[in-house]
Order: C-alpha cells, then sequence, then structure tokens
C-alpha cells in the first residue's frame, strides 16, 4: 500500500485527471457518452421543440412518425417527441434525488455501523433488514399516498429514503476491512476524533466505491419510478418517462401496433440505463483494479 | 456455531419478522382512503348500483372487519387471528377466505419465478464463466456478445415484457397475449395441459431470465477474472491438471460463491419479485393479487400476502447464514 504523497496532487489539473480516468476505461467512456446524449436530447429539445405540443389536441391524433411529428402522436394528441422533452429530465430528477438520498444515508450509515460497531451496528442492521423484506414497492405505494401533493421530487426524495441499504452495506465491509489498517491506527494514535477519521482518512479511500454505488442508486431509483408509474401508481400529472408508458398501455397501443407510441418513452428509458450501468460498472474498474486484469 | 449465535441471529431475525409485520399492519391503515368505501367506489366506477354510501351498512361492514375499532385495539386482534392461523376473509372477495385467495394464485408464481430464477441463474453463470475460461475462438465469439448482453440487462424486465408482446403477440401472433392458461378452463395435467401452460409462461418467463442473464453473466465475469490471477489457478495448471478440472474445480468453485448469495436473495424475492411481469401479462399469481389488494386496500389480502412475504424473505436470510460457512470455509461464525 503506497501512502499518497503532497507532491503528486496539485501538479495534475481536474481535466487531466478526467482524461487519465476515462482513457482506457471504454465502459466509463461509452456510459458518459450515453448520458451526455440524453441531457442534450433534453437541453436541445428545450430550445427547438414547441412544447406546447404536449398539451391535449394539439396535435393530430395517432400518427407514425413523420417530418412534421418526428416521433408520431398519441390517441389524445399530443407529440411524442415533446412528451419526451418534457419527462425525460423529470424522469432524471428522480433518479438524482433517490440516488442522492440513498447515498448519503447508506454512507453515513454504513461508515458508523463499520467504525462504531457494537450497538450502533446491530440497530442499523436491523433496520436494513426490515426494510429488506418488505416489498418496497407496497411501502412507496403508501408512503406517496400520505403526501398527494403530486411532486416529482417527493417520488425521488422518498425512493431514496427506502434505498440506501446497499450502500449501507458495501460501505460497512469496506470500513471494516480499512479500520484496521495502519494509517488508521496511526492517526488514532495521534490524537484524530471519530469523524475526522471517517471523513479525512476513510472517506477519500472510498470514493470510486461511492461513486460506482451513486450511479446504481440512481438507476435503481428511476427503476422504481418507472414501476410505479406503469402500474398508475403515484402522481398521475407528472409527464415522466413511466407515465408516458402508462397512458399508452391504457389505450391498449401495445395491442393496437402504435409501436412509436410506446416505442419512444422505452428506447429512451433503456439508453438512460445503458448509459448509467455502463458508468457504474467503469467505476467499479476504478474501484477494483483487479478487475482490469483482462481486457 | 456456538449456541448464543444461534440464539442470537434467531432472536434478530424473530424481531425483524415482528417489526416488518407491524409496519405492513399500521401503514396502510394510516393512509388516507378507507377499504370498504374504495371497494364500493370501484364497484360504482364499472356502473353497478351501491346504493346510498351513507346507508349504514358501510358502518355494518367495517364492523364486521373491526374496522370501528381504535388502531391499537385492531394490532392485538390482528396478533391473536395470526396465532390462531385466522386470516380472515378478503373484502373484495368477500366473503371468500383470504387463505383461498392466495392458495389458488401461488402456485402460478412460484412456477414461473422459480423455474425462470433457475435458467436464467444457470445461463447467465455459464455464460459468464466461458467468457473467460473458454478456449481460444469460442472465448472471442463470447465476448463480442457483452454489448448485446449489457443492453438486454439494461432493460427493466417489465418494458422487455411489453416488447415481447407487442413482437410475439401483435407482430407474430407466436403466443397468447396474456393469463396463465386458456380463459376460463382450469389447467389438467396432460401432455396438452402442459403444452398449453408453458405457451402462456414462456414470454414472462423470458423477459425475466433475459435480463436477469445478463446480470449474472456480468459479474460471474468479473469473479472469474478476478479469480483467474489468483495463485492456486496458476499452481492448479502448473501441476498439469486437466483444464476443465481447473475450470471446475478451482475457477468455477471459487468464483461461484457471490453468485450463490444472490440466488439465495433472489429467491428470496420469489413470492413478490414478479408483480410487474405478472401486472404486464395478466398472470394470476401473487404480485397480481398484491396490486389489486394495494390498489383497493382490501387490508386482510394485503397483511396475509405481505407475512407471507416477509417469513419467506426471512427464511433465506437466515438459509444463506446457515449454509454460507459451508460453501465458504474462510467464513466462520464468530463465537463472541
Amino acid at each position: 500500500m503506497v501512502e499518497r504523497t503532497s507532491i503528486e496532487v496539485p501538479s495534475v489539473s481536474l481535466a487531466t485527471r478526467f482524461f487519465r480516468l476515462v482513457s482506457g476505461n471504454v465502459l466509463l467512456l461509452m456510459g458518459l457518452i450515453l448520458l451526455a446524449a440524453v441531457i442534450a436530447f433534453t437541453v436541445l429539445g428545450y430550445l427547438f421543440v414547441d412544447l406546447e405540443l404536449a398539451r391535449l389536441n394539439s396535435a393530430p391524433l395517432r400518427q407514425p412518425p413523420s417530418m412534421e411529428h418526428w416521433f408520431g402522436t398519441d390517441a389524445v394528441g399530443r407529440s411524442i417527441l415533446a412528451l419526451l422533452v418534457i419527462g425525460t429530465p423529470k424522469t432524471l430528477l428522480i433518479g438524482l434525488l433517490a440516488g442522492i438520498c440513498g447515498i448519503t444515508i447508506g454512507t453515513f450509515l454504513g461508515f458508523f455501523a463499520g467504525y462504531v460497531r457494537g450497538w450502533a451496528d446491530t440497530f442499523i442492521r436491523i433496520i436494513s433488514d426490515v426494510l429488506f423484506v418488505i416489498p418496497i414497492l407496497f411501502l412507496l405505494v403508501f408512503i406517496i399516498e400520505y403526501f398527494p401533493v403530486g411532486a416529482v421530487w417527493i417520488m425521488g426524495v422518498v425512493i431514496g429514503l427506502l434505498s440506501w441499504m446497499g450502500t449501507a452495506r458495501t460501505v460497512r465491509a469496506q470500513v471494516l476491512t480499512l479500520r484496521e489498517r495502519a494509517f488508521i491506527n496511526m492517526a488514532r494514535a495521534s490524537g484524530a476524533g471519530t469523524w475526522r477519521i471517517i471523513f479525512v482518512e476513510l472517506m477519500p479511500n472510498l470514493t470510486s466505491y461511492l461513486a460506482a454505488s451513486f450511479v446504481q442508486a440512481v438507476s435503481g431509483g428511476i427503476l422504481f419510478s418507472i414501476g410505479l408509474e406503469v402500474l398508475g401508481l403515484g402522481p398521475s400529472n407528472s409527464q415522466t418517462l413511466g407515465w408516458s408508458i402508462w397512458w399508452a398501455n391504457d389505450y391498449g397501443a401495445v395491442l393496437r401496433g402504435y409501436w412509436w407510441w410506446w416505442g419512444s418513452p422505452v428506447v429512451m428509458i433503456v439508453i438512460i440505463f445503458l448509459g448509467l450501468f455502463l458508468t457504474s460498472l467503469g467505476l467499479d474498474r476504478v474501484a477494483n483494479p483487479r478487475l482490469r486484469a483482462s481486457s | 456455531m456456538s449456541i448464543t449465535y444461534l440464539l442470537k441471529r434467531v432472536g434478530l431475525f424473530v424481531l425483524v419478522v415482528w417489526l416488518g409485520v407491524t409496519i405492513n399492519f399500521f401503514l396502510p391503515r394510516l393512509a388516507p382512503g378507507d377499504p370498504i368505501q374504495e371497494y364500493l367506489g370501484q364497484l360504482a366506477q364499472a356502473g353497478m348500483f351501491v346504493g346510498d354510501p351513507s346507508a349504514g351498512f358501510v358502518e355494518e361492514y367495517r364492523a364486521k372487519f373491526g374496522l370501528d375499532k381504535p388502531l391499537w385495539e385492531q394490532y392485538v386482534n390482528y396478533w391473536i387471528d395470526v396465532s390462531q392461523f385466522n386470516f380472515g376473509l378478503s373484502v373484495v372477495d368477500y366473503p371468500v377466505e383470504v387463505t383461498r385467495v392466495i392458495r389458488a394464485a401461488l402456485p402460478w408464481t412460484l412456477g414461473l419465478l422459480s423455474i425462470a430464477t433457475m435458467i436464467g441463474f444457470f445461463i447467465g453463470t455459464l455464460l459468464g464463466a466461458l467468457m473467460v475460461a473458454a478456449p481460444g475462438r469460442w472465448k472471442h465469439l463470447l465476448n463480442w456478445s457483452m454489448p448485446i448482453v449489457m443492453i438486454v440487462h439494461s432493460i427493466p424486465y417489465f418494458l422487455l415484457g411489453i416488447m415481447l408482446i407487442a413482437l410475439f403477440t401483435v407482430t407474430w401472433a407466436l403466443f397468447p397475449v396474456g393469463g396463465g392458461y386458456t380463459l376460463g378452463e382450469s389447467p389438467e395435467f396432460s401432455l396438452n395441459g402442459l403444452f398449453t401452460l408453458a405457451k402462456h409462461a414462456f414470454l414472462p418467463a423470458l423477459s425475466l431470465v433475459a435480463v436477469a442473464a445478463g446480470g449474472w453473466a456480468i459479474v460471474m465475469r468479473s469473479m472469474m477474472v478476478i479469480v483467474q490471477g489468483e495463485d492456486y489457478v496458476q499452481m492448479s495448471r502448473a501441476m498439469g491438471l486437466k483444464s476443465w478440472r481447473v475450470f471446475y474445480s478451482y475457477q468455477v468453485r471459487n468464483a461461484l460463491l457471490p453468485q450463490i448469495t444472490f440466488l439465495a436473495l433472489s429467491l428470496g424475492f420469489i413470492v413478490s419479485g414478479s408483480a410487474l411481469v405478472e401486472v404486464v401479462f395478466s398472470y394470476p399469481g401473487i404480485g397480481y393479487v398484491l396490486l389489486d389488494a394495494i390498489t383497493v386496500k382490501d387490508l386482510p389480502l394485503l397483511q396475509l400476502i405481505l407475512l407471507v412475504v416477509i417469513i419467506v424473505v426471512t427464511l433465506f436470510l437466515v438459509l444463506l447464514d446457515v449454509i454460507y460457512p459451508i460453501l465458504d470455509p474462510r467464513i466462520r461464525h464468530e463465537t463472541e
């Protein structure tokens, strides 16, 4: 284990470090490109697409893709392209919020359990086991019913509050192996407090793990929200991608062969998931150098 | 494994089941909406005459289901009922016992899920192992399939289900659109009956298997890469062991450990894990019944399903705890 010296850090610019991280890591590069493409689609859409076409009866009904409506229209007269432009950032926002909440809670509890151990460890393990055995879809339905505000961000936060267990478990396991290392004993011997040890000594060693868990939490959050929406549960006035699919399904678009109607949001969702998945695999390689061996 | 350790674990699991059941009891009761009213609303929506909801019969039904009592009393009564294996009657299918509703739905879910989970695990693990350890040309061929595996794995399984319906029932009418068996018939035990069952289960199973197999393959591949570099694998090769022996007893045997953990966990979710696929394919399993019970707040039914789910998941957690030290002798239970 080579200790970090103070010489190497300031000499490398952020751009160079990013380039080093990405070069040779095809998975990470492709994942980030896909995510950038999704974001670019949204930004360009907000700039150039007439979003009024997402209103009911603003376009002809059930048109397959054409020059005028690139992704076709649905049975209530909305342009699918406009729906995608509006829905994509909302779905991403749910995922981001779920990811941020999940990772923050998970990291905090994981560190606490792994470092303090004893009663804290047992207590956190019981809570995470309980949340693990109850079907989370069920919890979400009823918790979201309490807050019928219909806001997208509440959905994200609630999902995040219920999806920290994986992160906590990973962080705890890492902390358990790290806490016996020499540099931690060194810090303890020189009088550093618990919080200082956690944030200054342990946290930097876990950055790439946390980054990978964060990306996984984002995609898990999106998956839950889309699952709820496809079932017709959750805030129904939010025009997320999941709700586009619910509308399509409700109008029998699949069985009647209106492939563009359900297909467009599905393709967008798959691109988002693929981007997130490749990014997390790429980050995994950064965290676990042994995986780089044969490829 | 010492007695105190065992007692401690059993105690923890009892605690987890109790807490889980308690949350499941209070959450739906605290949420807005009343089961009887919801049910009447649903009937009215379906165009049925439900009479004047302000009339006494709503109150009467609330009393019949014990919903008129204070929460704590309902909670005590619930545990008394459970201890006597009395799970009550369904609100929606009144007066059918909820145990009967579940007994009708459970075989569908268990059949579909256990088969799909095992097939997905087997295909995916084998694929992942061969991606690293297959001889020369095969290895390249398999690794070229990696992008496809990753793309399929990125599709949420219920959306893959929608795609499969569009392809194989609408574009090419090869499979039935949904359901578990020919409508209005009950399954018979003959070759023909089995064929009909398989035809209905094929697409839901395919959507579960395709997505899951990708995940198993990707994790197995990483583990194989890690194991590949270990000294004992190099050593076994140097000793001149046959290559299939190295592959099976040294590489796969060790790379399999995390896979077994996840397999036990996914078998734990066998009851509840397929709700979305069952809804997409109108498959008559537990997931379908559960979502119905959630939307209309059929409390007795909801409670029994969740009790079953919690007990099954917890059992698999215990099982995992017990078998893991046998699979991986490096892990011994601490005897504190």
